[in-house]
């Protein structure tokens, strides 16, 4: 509340003048009584102070007193300022890129933009700054105002349209929680512009950190409406994790190399901690390093570290409390894969064995006549290739035992086993979608002859390549484990021969080992290419060590499993929010197939500080060809509560008048 | 001719009556009442009260021995006769007794305000019944008024009851004149108060002194008996004095403080100028509650001192509230001892 006239306050002098004339009142009601003698003896005292004593407990000076300092006040012409500048449709876009989950400077927003204060204690974050600043203007509206609510993300939305209630739009403000990955604040911008109705006198309020990678595409975009930017300070001096990677140990083979590169935005040079961690099997975590590194102001510097044994992934962890903890994990899987060991059952195929080399796979060469191997040997063996002799083999109950228990890939051999043989009928070639078949078209491939297995011999699986409309290749599962059968002797093909042979070995190799092999990285939100198991009908991504975000809705999501979403053929979503995730696959009896890792990251852009320091978002001019201001202060509007004293001293007056009525003058 | 006069002195006796006895049926249990006489009387008639001395009445006292010069009828010869010595038989002298009631009509008891309204018909109720209990009981009563400066109108001696009449008749005429008075002053008092000079109105002194009428020469009774004094007794000072004067003169004195409820707990609000009904001066007060609370105090704090002074002289105070049905006022008289005894 202001004052117009506040020279006005000397009229209070007049309440001097109502006391001063009470005091010398003199006019008392004649009451007789018949005698003093009591009334001496109790007035003595009384009489001692009388000019006071007429002061107490006067119901009609105090209301008079009341009066004319309500009359004072109402002379010193009483405002309240508000902010109403704008009665039209306003639209508030929040940024809630990465860099916004980071802590917000004990002070908060810059308030003389908005006039809004920010009341953050350093533990809370930009976003939620950002937030109860935008609740905080939202309150100075009136409630006749539309408000919407866009927020960026790889997709701009429209969370609120022109919506009037307040209490809608809070609860869906304090919905709003970062999004780690790419942000498009360009289209964020633009459509909060576009929403805008041509001459309905909005205003764009924008509550960022001003840490906007696209402020160059930003700043270029015309605008029709007045946009106000609300400066949210962050806490500087952030460092981070930049890149986490390995490559094989060139001194210990089997063993791993890791490179870990910090970042260090503060303005003082750092020595940082990065404690690795390998995770085994069970997900036990032993630590394995710890890397001393000087980092310079505001530079990059690595550390590595060399022989760390094998795991399923790494961990690099930088103890540090800074301002975002976002970027102080990172994870990488092992360079070296353990080489699968395969037992070749074979009379002799050059082609085979060096395609399954090539493939990574070391071929135990055993021919069909001997003794299968057992105890130890046979238990590293991942799994058993027999190319043709399946009849030989199957008498022998060794030999059984051990098809039994391992994933096996058949080669039959058409015609010289007895079995019902088939001629293809034209070179034309039937590709149904599988991991075996991928990549590949057998084009100009010529096949002789196939073998025609009885539908129950081949009743694990399914034909993923048809040749000449004859089944080329069975691939499924057999008692859990991949199975796969080609139908046709390598040698009845000139597919040795063509470029597409060792991919499809490759392929063969990969789908027999199990898929085993992790996902490996992505950006957080971002698109990612996955090839599913055939049998998967349920696959949920699993948080492995979940992110404390600081944001109750986050992490309320990272502690259940989530659905994996399909944006388009084989193209999947990453989780939202950084950290390692478990991909788990699950076939309609809720069998688990396979579990794989994808350590997913903030957006490398939300990470990196931009390198003119803070950004100036300058909105570009109007058509009109006017330049918008960039910042323009709101001006307060005058509320003037002249009225509203006028209206209470008029009830005082009723008031006083009562009083006076029923003559409760003392 | 005769006749009318007769009507209309009967008439008139009974309105005086119903003035002062609006409940009907209490004269004929006064008639069984007495007034407390201090101790023996000396009077000159004689009456139904036994005198110190010994004298002719019907009441046996004692024997004595007879001297030469006695009257011989007084012998007791049943005694000569058994004993062979002549002895006297000798009574109580019985004498009446010199009643006097001194009636307060100064201002304060006049029912010009509406604090004290009632009081001064109240008084004179209780005195024609004190009155009409002593002329029951053969006594000699005389009745005076006082106010602040003279002791006057005297009515009596009575005796007996045909001075009834009498009686009532000066009391009626004294509540009818009171009353137009009243009436009177009321409208002076207006005109005074708008003039505002109402200090010195209606005395010239600035202190009221109860002694002052009581030192008038005449105006203490002659002769030793009983003295009912009825007053609201506000005054400053004299009280202590009057008393004294009182039984110096042989009196035994009973003080009636005759007071309005609402003078021991006035309902009084707002700024007001109170105004001495006697000395016509003014008190600019601001009542509260406060000042209200420690009014009562105050007036209960009197009371027990004028009961205090009572007692230091032998003289029964009997405080009576005008709210109090007569009846009533008359039981509590009689329950003091010193007052009426029944």
């Amino acid at each position: 509340m202001q004052f117009l006239s506040a020279t006005s306050a000397w009229f209070a002098l007049a309440c001097l003048a109502i006391i001063g004339m009470y005091i010398l009142k003199k006019q008392y009601q004649n009451t007789e009584v018949p005698s003093h003698l009591l009334w001496r003896r109790v007035l003595q005292e009384q009489e001692a102070n009388s000019p006071w004593q007429r002061l107490r407990s006067r119901l009609l000076l105090f209301m008079q007193l009341m009066a004319a300092l309500l009359i004072v006040l109402a002379l010193m012409q009483p405002v309240l300022m508000r902010s109403v500048t704008h009665s039209g449709h306003a639209v508030i876009l929040i940024d809630r890129s990465g860099s916004m989950g980071a802590k917000a400077a004990p002070g908060g927003t810059n308030g003389k933009e908005t006039g809004v204060q920010g009341q953050s204690g350093s533990s809370d974050t930009k976003l939620s700054v950002a937030l109860s600043a935008a609740e905080q203007w939202l309150d100075e509206q009136s409630h006749k105002r539309q408000v919407s609510i866009v927020v960026n993300g790889s997709q701009p939305e429209v969370l609120a349209s022109r919506e009037t209630d307040h209490q809608v739009l809070k609860e869906i403000l304090r919905g709003i929680s970062p999004v780690y990955g790419y942000s498009d604040n360009t289209a964020a911008l633009s459509l909060a512009d576009s929403i805008h109705q041509q001459g309905d006198d909005g205003v764009t309020i924008i509550f960022t950190d001003g840490i906007w990678h696209d402020f160059a595409d930003s700043n270029s975009l015309p605008l029709q409406t007045q946009s106000v930017v609300s400066l949210i300070e962050g806490e500087s001096g952030n460092v981070g994790i930049l890149s986490f990677g390995m490559k094989e140990d060139l001194l210990r083979p089997g063993f791993n190399h890791a490179v870990v590169t910090v970042r260090n935005d503060g303005t003082t040079a750092q020595k940082l901690t990065v404690s690795l961690y390998a995770y085994g099997k069970d997900g036990e975590r032993e630590a394995v390093a710890e890397l001393e590194i000087a980092a310079e102001a505001e530079g990059w510097s690595s550390g590595e570290a060399r022989g760390l044994p094998p795991a399923d992934y790494y961990k690099a962890e930088l103890k540090a409390l800074d301002a975002w903890t976002g970027d102080n994990f990172a994870y990488a899987f092992p360079a070296v894969q353990t080489t699968p060991k395969v037992l070749l059952v074979t009379e002799g195929n050059l082609f085979l064995e060096k395609a399954l080399l090539l493939s990574g796979i070391k071929p135990v060469k055993t021919l069909p006549a001997t003794e299968p191997p057992s105890g130890a040997q046979a238990e590293e063996i991942s799994w058993v290739l027999l190319d043709g002799a399946l009849d030989k083999i199957e008498s022998n109950a060794a030999w059984k035992k051990l098809l039994e228990d391992k994933p096996l890939w058949i080669i039959d051999r058409p015609g010289s086993d007895g079995g019902e043989t088939a001629q293809p009928a034209s070179m034309d070639v039937d590709i149904a979608q599988h991991e075996v078949t991928n990549y590949l078209s057998f084009q100009d491939t010529h096949i002789s002859r196939l073998a025609k297995p009885a539908a129950e011999e081949v009743a694990w699986g399914r034909a993923v390549l048809a040749y000449g409309g004859v089944p080329a290749i069975y691939a499924g599962n057999y008692n859990g484990k991949p199975q796969l059968r080609f139908t046709f002797r390598l040698q009845d093909s000139d597919l040795p021969l063509r470029p597409e042979f060792p991919v499809l070995i490759m392929q063969a190799a990969g789908w027999m080992n199990g898929g085993q092999g992790q996902l490996g990285y992505a950006i957080a939100g971002q698109a990612v290419e996955l090839s599913l198991h055939p049998e998967s009908v349920k696959a949920d991504w699993v948080a492995a060590e979940p992110w404390k975000t600081g944001f109750s809705t986050d992490d309320e999501a990272l502690r259940q499993p989530m659905r994996l979403m399909e944006l388009g053929a084989g193209i999947y979503e990453a989780p939202a929010i950084p950290g390692l995730y478990k991909l788990t696959e699950k076939d309609n009896s809720g069998l688990l197939l396979q579990e794989r890792y994808l350590a997913v990251s903030a957006s490398r852009e939300e990470l990196t500080p931009l390198e003119d320091g803070r950004l100036e978002l300058k909105l570009a001019a109007r058509e009109d060809g006017q330049e918008a201001p960039r910042q323009e202060e709101e001006p307060m509007a005058k509320l003037p509560l002249t009225a509203a004293i006028m209206g209470l001293l008029l009830i005082l007056l009723v008031a006083e008048w009562e009083v006076y009525r029923r003559g409760h003058t003392g | 001719m005769s006749d009318i006069r007769l009507d209309s002195a009967r008439s008139q006796a009974d309105s005086d009556y119903s003035l002062l006895f609006p409940d009907k049926g209490l004269l004929p249990g006064l008639e069984r009442l007495r007034l407390a006489a201090g101790g023996r009387i000396r009077g000159t008639l004689a009456g139904k009260r036994r005198s110190f001395t010994l004298g002719g009445s019907q009441e046996f006292a004692d024997y004595r021995p007879y001297a030469p010069g006695d009257d011989v009828r007084r012998i007791d010869w049943n005694v000569y006769g058994r004993t062979g010595k002549a002895f006297l038989r000798q009574y109580w002298d019985e004498q009446e007794l010199h009643v006097q009631l001194y009636l307060d009509v100064s201002r304060s008891m006049l029912g010009a305000t509406r604090v004290a309204e009632g009081k001064l018909l109240y008084m004179l109720r209780l005195a024609a019944c004190v009155g009409y209990v002593a002329l029951c009981g053969d006594d000699r009563l005389v009745i005076r008024q006082f106010d602040e400066q003279d002791v006057k109108n005297e009515l009596g001696p009575l005796r007996g009851r045909v001075s009834v009449s009498k009686l009532f008749r000066y009391l009626a005429e004294k509540a009818r004149e009171s009353e137009s008075e009243a009436g009177r002053d009321a409208a002076a008092d207006k005109v005074l108060a708008t003039e505002g000079n109402l200090s010195l109105a209606h005395g010239s002194s600035s202190h009221l002194d109860m002694s002052i009428p009581f030192r008038k020469p005449g105006a203490l009774p002659r002769r030793s008996g009983v003295c009912w004094i009825f007053t609201d007794a506000l005054y400053e000072s004299g009280i202590q004095e009057t008393l004294l004067s009182l039984v110096a003169a042989g009196q035994s004195v009973v003080l009636v403080q005759v007071f309005n409820p609402e003078e021991l707990n006035p309902e009084l609000s707002g700024e007001l100028r109170l105004i001495d009904s006697e000395l016509g001066t003014g008190k600019e007060v601001a009542i509260s509650p406060r000042i209200l609370a420690r009014y009562r105090e105050e007036a209960a704090a009197y009371q027990q001192e004028l009961k205090a002074v009572c007692g230091e002289k032998g003289a029964v105070f009997v405080p009576l509230d005008t709210s109090i049905p007569i009846k009533t006022a008359l039981q509590r008289l009689a329950a003091v001892p010193g007052a009426i005894q029944a």
